[in-house]
């Protein structure tokens, strides 16, 4: 990878592929990490916001008389004043429409979300009054004086009886309560399963559930004198977008707003979409003159922050008799929440993602985004590609059933193979060009997989299980399941990355793209200093400050590494040329002799000359006859031609304790796909915690409301997180087939490891089931809690086919 | 979020402590903290003052004399895990105690304090009746003592008045049949159901005290009647019970969930108490 | 912040008083925090960890949910592990605390415990980090006081008594398992 011009380093070891200690903990560890709320910023005040107690109601009144004298009370704005001074939030980069997507007829309506409530509130923990104040005892001591009359109104939280005709509006003003829709496919589908040998109908669902980062979201908004600019320093993902945002919301030019992105304590997603709070705060940084903090609770996190997943699939497959897929169908319910906040990015991603890595000669998708009384929703980990992947890897192994067949079998019959590669699909992906996989190898994945969790050794311990009666307190029931995905990773459309030679002589690395965790101070340095010539431990990174790199998307959608980080190859090479042309002035040499290593540059053929960058750079601007050029840096902007298509498969062993439904995982394995690796440790990390994530989807996560749009799970003992005892020593193995897409040959991977383990347990636990008899149970969502496998296996057995 | 305002007092002194509880402003002991502070920290109400009684020496004491183990009101739930006496000779209430919250929830949570707040949750009321304790409680007018099984009103709510605090909890000596399993979701997270149960053949006691799958503890009499009968109908008596039980149904599990959960761990409860009674027995 | 414990032997630093608005009754503690004096008026209601994480600038310790679900707010008081978020300031007066700040020296060498998790990847965004650092610490010290050995079952255990969102748990089992002395079934080298 790094032999890439004529005149590149001598890599003797690429730095490219070691698992690398992290550099960042070290500060993490002691204590010394400083997340926004962790920021030294004396007289900094602090924010509590009134949410909403309803679903749905108009608001006749709001006092906020007494909250102003309460004590410590700097500030309290309502809807009615900062509607006239900060404009209505869209979420516009989210909610566009690329032409060949609009060539479908797709319905994406545009919502803004008030900053504040005025007269309708349209779900429980909408903003409606915020509080400034001394502390945040103080603040929240006020917001229990605001007087706000409500006048409830109906409301509907279930999507499909939200498309009803009859529903209430969760949004009133709208004609009906979808806010996006879009079908595509490619084929005649109809035409297809009239003439399949198998046709299998069912209905998936994927619950409700919530990022939750261990850090909520928050920022700190100053306004500084001296230069007439906001600073903030936030959790976002996205720093370049939220301060286009914040400028443009608040009428003021984006030079005058820097967003820097901290340490950022996890986002997962929820953190990479906009929020009337992080307009709100920088607004009275400005209004008041002071510093602003707002850090949300676990409570705002749970109930008033983005939500994510819940979809409803009905899905039909059809097969010939030996099992190849002739037809795709699903018509997709995406509870979108109640504005249309993200447009088509979770609903199409579902789309576009739903048949994965099989062939599927016909296809016919619906999706809807449905508005419901309920907090609005968020891309989450994968972004609709864990809910798809539930259905159609469950409706897979339905099929299998029908066929009698092997599941793991039935998936080799459709995989597309590594031959077949680029593989177009024939349908749009999200950009609206047609959809083409890069490269993959996916029999090669299904059969280490199958092999590493012993398929064979699977079945003949099942053989010997009795179907035992859940009365029988001491039995166990075993099952074996797979999921397999794809994910179209490198979403553009760019990243940048600027290199440069500091006055130390150290590399300094700047890009959009900051770090929740991810551990970008110690993956960008090893792809750089392989392209430059120097050492990692030569190169820091500033990663999200809006004022050391002017453009940025952020760390979203499986992306940086693909993105800034052949960026950061990019500048490496252009920086390496710029170093060794300038070097050659001061040695009087020819550039083509010199080579730099460990960041010194020598001369072929005269050991005895060596010439440090710091030594370099020093005589830079101030050399004598120099090109008058001034330092040493190189900013390049990587915009990936296609996506970079990675892919995995997961195989879950679980056993399910019938007498108190109790799901146990007992052997988990993943093998997956993601081009290049540039940090093995990092890189298997991030898979793991993805399927730690996807675990507690499956097995205990699940963000409920009553009939009156009402959460139920508001603190995180309601709000079940997974712990350690629930995440088994995960397996792993890995193919590599770099991806053409981009010089590094690198895929994303954030996300990946979260898509799998729904659709793998729900499997396996089906599986275990019907081995012990239990042949008329279909799963059809999650969270399999105990109690929910006890309801399972306490219904009336359906009458055998 | 964070607390509403009160004002915060550390008592030196149960008498103290008394006369600020029988005074005009309206306070709640504080000793642990581990259920009140969450509260506290949900804004959902609060009283005008806590009243701190960590500090009083007196309740800080654990006393094992010949046949009863006696706890004051501030000894946390970790000292009393950590006590060899309590370990050896309460294997009940150590086997509880393991099962509340995460150690550090422990550290600071009171035995006492568990029982005062009488969630109906939990899993230290229903220890208490199993063992058959009493709690002593006093006021500025005297003291007295309230057997386990009385302290309840009702969820969250005691039949203490007002002006009275736990001082301690004495636990008679435990017979050596017993038995304890709660079933959670995750380690640490309040039972959806649990079952605590002593045994003692010889004088004919046996308690079973079902608790987290429906209100406030509950004695399962048909199976103790069962247990002292020899134990043959245990299945049956388990069954008949739960189904006289009136489960919550909530986000955390069905009704009949609870139901399903409370018949095997009555079983299984009751057969242990039975094994480690006939073990005694054979000595 | 005026609050940072002190490096000179035997000076009493001043925590940062509250607001002058706050209406609840104020104590004066003084609190042996990381080794340092540290004096401090304190408000009723202020939780222990705002008071560490404000008052005294020790930010280190993490408020992560404040009902002692999550861990991340785990402090040792008394060399016990407790969660700062159940804990209001004034019952700390005459207490010996200590938060992640004190595992290692600032410039000395990481503990045992703190290498263990570098070592094994056992942290990403770091949020939760100092909760288990923590929880471990206070476990590890208190198995050598009361002379017990630790088996990996009781390890175990112990890590699920906090909240990670990063690391799916494993390569966080892992460092323990490195710290405690058992195979850490890494496969990173």
């Amino acid at each position: 990878m790094a032999e890439s011009s004529d005149n590149g380093p001598t890599v003797k070891t690429p730095f490219i592929g070691q698992s690398r200690l992290r550099v960042e903990d070290d500060r993490l560890l002691r204590g010394d990490a400083r997340f926004v709320d962790d920021l030294d910023i004396p007289g900094a005040l602090e924010v509590a916001f009134l949410r909403s107690q309803f679903a749905h109601a108009r608001i006749d009144r709001i006092d906020i008389a007494a909250a102003l004298e309460s004590p410590g009370v700097v500030a309290v704005y309502d809807g009615n004043f900062v509607s006239g001074h900060i404009k209505p939030l869209l979420n516009a980069e989210e909610l566009r429409v690329p032409p060949g997507i609009a060539a479908l007829n797709p319905v994406n309506k545009l919502q803004p979300a008030p900053i504040l409530a005025t007269d309708e509130v349209n779900y429980v923990g909408q903003p409606v009054a915020m509080v400034i104040a001394e502390s945040r005892y103080l603040a929240e001591d006020a917001v229990e004086l605001i007087e706000v009359d409500y006048h409830e109104l109906p409301a509907v939280m279930d999507p499909e009886a939200a498309l009803l005709a009859d529903a209430p509006l969760a949004l009133l003003g709208e004609d009906n309560n979808v806010g996006v829709h879009v079908r595509h496919g490619v084929g005649d589908v109809d035409l297809a399963l009239s003439s399949a040998a198998v046709v299998v109908e069912e209905t998936f669902a994927t619950q409700r559930y919530v990022c939750a980062p261990m850090e909520p979201r928050g920022l700190v908004a100053r306004n500084d004198p001296f230069t007439e600019a906001l600073t903030v320093w936030s959790t976002t993902q996205t720093p370049h977008r939220v301060r286009d945002h914040i400028a443009e919301s608040i009428g003021i030019s984006s030079d005058q707003v820097r967003v820097q992105s901290v340490d950022v304590g996890g986002g997962f997603g929820q953190k990479g979409i906009l929020v009337v709070e992080e307009l709100l705060i920088p607004f009275a940084a400005r209004d008041l003159g002071r510093t602003v903090r707002w850090i949300a609770d676990r409570y705002e996190n749970l109930t008033a922050d983005a939500h994510a997943r819940e979809q409803i699939h009905h899905i039909t497959l059809g097969a010939d008799a030996d099992g190849r897929l002739v037809a795709v169908r699903d018509n997709i319910i995406v509870n979108l929440g109640n504005r249309n906040m993200v447009g088509l990015v979770v609903p199409y991603n579902a789309l576009c993602h739903l048949v994965g890595p099989y062939r599927a000669p016909n296809v016919d998708i619906e999706t809807t985004g449905v508005l419901t009384n309920t907090t609005y929703t968020s891309p989450y980990r994968g972004a609709g590609r864990p809910e798809a992947t539930f259905a159609m890897e469950r409706a897979m192994d339905r099929l299998a059933l029908e066929l009698d067949l092997e599941p793991s079998e039935l998936r080799r019959r459709n995989l597309i193979t590594a031959d077949e590669m680029p593989y177009r699909t024939g349908i749009l992906d999200r950009r609206g060009v047609p959809q083409e996989y890069d490269s993959g190898d996916y029999p090669q994945m299904l059969d280490r997989a199958v092999e590493m969790i012993d398929l064979d050794s699977v079945r003949a311990a099942q053989a010997t299980v009795s179907t035992g009666q859940s009365h029988d307190r001491s039995t166990t029931w075993r099952g074996i399941g797979f999921a397999m995905y794809l994910e179209m990773t490198g979403l553009g459309p760019f990243e940048g990355a600027r290199a440069e030679v500091t006055p130390a002589g150290r590399i300094r690395l700047f890009t959009g793209a900051p770090s929740q965790g991810q551990g970008h101070r110690t993956v960008f340095p090893q792809i750089l200093a392989d392209a430059l010539g120097v050492r990692p431990d030569q190169i820091d990174v500033v990663a999200g400050d809006t004022d050391t790199i002017p453009y940025g998307v952020g760390t979203i959608a499986s992306r940086a590494l693909v993105t800034a980080g052949n960026a950061a190859h990019q500048a490496g090479i252009n920086l390496r040329a710029r170093i060794l042309e300038a070097a050659a002035e001061v040695l009087e040499a020819n550039p083509a002799d010199l080579d730099m290593a460990d960041g010194i540059v020598s001369i072929a053929g005269s050991p005895s000359v060596e010439l440090p960058l710091a030594d370099l750079i020093r005589s830079i601007p101030k050399q004598l006859g120099g090109s008058g050029s001034d330092g040493l840096g190189e900013t390049s902007y990587f915009q990936p031609p296609n996506y970079a298509t990675a892919s995995g498969v997961h195989a879950a062993v679980i056993d399910v304790e019938p007498s108190t439904g109790r799901v146990t995982i007992v052997d988990y394995v993943v093998v997956h796909e993601a081009g290049h690796i540039v940090n093995p440790m990092i890189a298997d990390a991030q898979v793991v915690g993805g399927v730690g994530q996807g675990i507690g989807g499956i097995l205990c996560e699940h963000m409920q409301y009553d009939d009156r749009g009402q959460p139920l799970a508001s603190t995180f003992a309601d709000y079940l997180m997974p712990v350690a005892s629930m995440v088994p020593d995960i397996r792993m193995d890995e193919i590599v087939c770099p991806s053409p897409t981009n010089p590094l040959g690198v895929k994303g991977l954030g996300e990946g490891g979260a898509v799998g383990p729904p659709a793998a347990i729900a499997n396996a636990v089906e599986d275990a089931l019907r081995n012990a008899g239990r042949t008329d149970i279909v799963i059809a969502s999650g969270p399999l809690s105990p109690s929910r496998v006890l309801d399972l296996l306490r219904e009336e057995r359906h009458p055998s086919p | 979020m964070k607390p509403p305002p009160f004002d915060y007092v550390a008592a030196t002194s149960v008498e103290e402590a008394l006369a600020l509880l029988s005074d005009e402003r309206d306070s709640r002991i504080l000793a642990g903290g581990q259920s009140l502070i969450p509260i506290l920290n949900l804004r959902l109400g609060g009283p005008e003052r806590l009243i701190d009684i960590g500090r009083v020496k007196e309740l800080n004491d654990i006393e094992v004399t010949e046949n009863v183990l006696r706890l004051g009101a501030a000894v946390t739930q970790r000292r009393a895990l950590r006590d060899a006496d309590v370990v050896e000779r309460w294997p009940l209430l150590a086997a509880a105690l393991e099962h509340i919250g995460h150690a550090e929830i422990r550290n600071r949570g009171t035995v006492c304090g568990s029982l005062a707040h009488n969630d109906p949750q939990a899993e230290l009321p229903a220890v208490a009746i199993a063992l058959g304790a009493e709690v002593v409680v006093r006021s500025e007018g005297g003291s007295r003592r309230i057997a386990a099984e009385e302290l309840s009103n009702g969820p969250f709510s005691t039949s203490l008045a007002d002006d009275e605090m736990v001082v301690s909890v004495e636990l008679p000596d435990q017979p050596a049949g017993w038995g304890f399993q709660e079933f959670a979701v995750r380690p640490g997270d309040f039972a959806l159901a649990g079952v605590a149960c002593v045994l003692d053949l010889a004088s004919s006691v046996a308690r079973v005290v079902m608790f987290g799958a429906s209100g406030c503890p509950k004695r399962a009499t048909s199976v103790e009647s069962a247990l002292l009968a020899g134990g043959v109908e245990i299945e049956h008596a388990a069954e008949a019970t739960v189904e006289a039980l009136d489960p919550t149904g909530d986000i955390h599990a069905s009704a009949a969930s609870r139901r399903t959960l409370m018949t095997k761990l009555l079983i299984d409860v009751a057969g242990e108490a039975q094994l480690r009674a006939s073990a005694e027995a054979q000595k | 912040m005026t609050g940072t414990p002190s490096s000179v032997p035997g000076a009493i630093s001043q925590a940062v008083p509250p607001p002058v608005s706050e209406p609840t009754a104020r104590h004066q503690i003084r609190v042996t925090i990381n080794g340092s004096d540290v004096a401090a008026e304190v408000e009723s209601r202020l939780l222990l960890a705002d008071f560490l994480r404000h008052r005294v600038g020790l930010t280190g310790t993490h408020l992560g949910c404040e009902q002692g679900s999550c861990g991340a707010c785990t402090v040792l008081v008394d060399g016990a592990a407790v969660r700062s978020c159940l804990m209001l300031a004034p019952q700390v007066d005459g207490r010996e605390i200590r938060t992640v700040e004190s595992l290692a020296e600032p410039d000395g060498p990481l503990s045992v415990i703190q290498e263990a998790f570098t070592n094994q990847h056992g942290l990403q965004c770091g949020f939760c980090t100092p909760g288990f650092l923590c929880s471990l610490t206070a476990f590890a010290e208190e198995a050598e006081e009361d002379g017990r050995d630790i088996s990996e079952s009781d390890l175990d255990a112990q890590l699920d008594s906090s909240f990670c969102r990063c690391t799916g748990y494993v390569n966080i089992r892992r460092a323990a398992r490195e710290a405690f002395g058992f195979d850490s079934g890494d496969t990173h080298g």
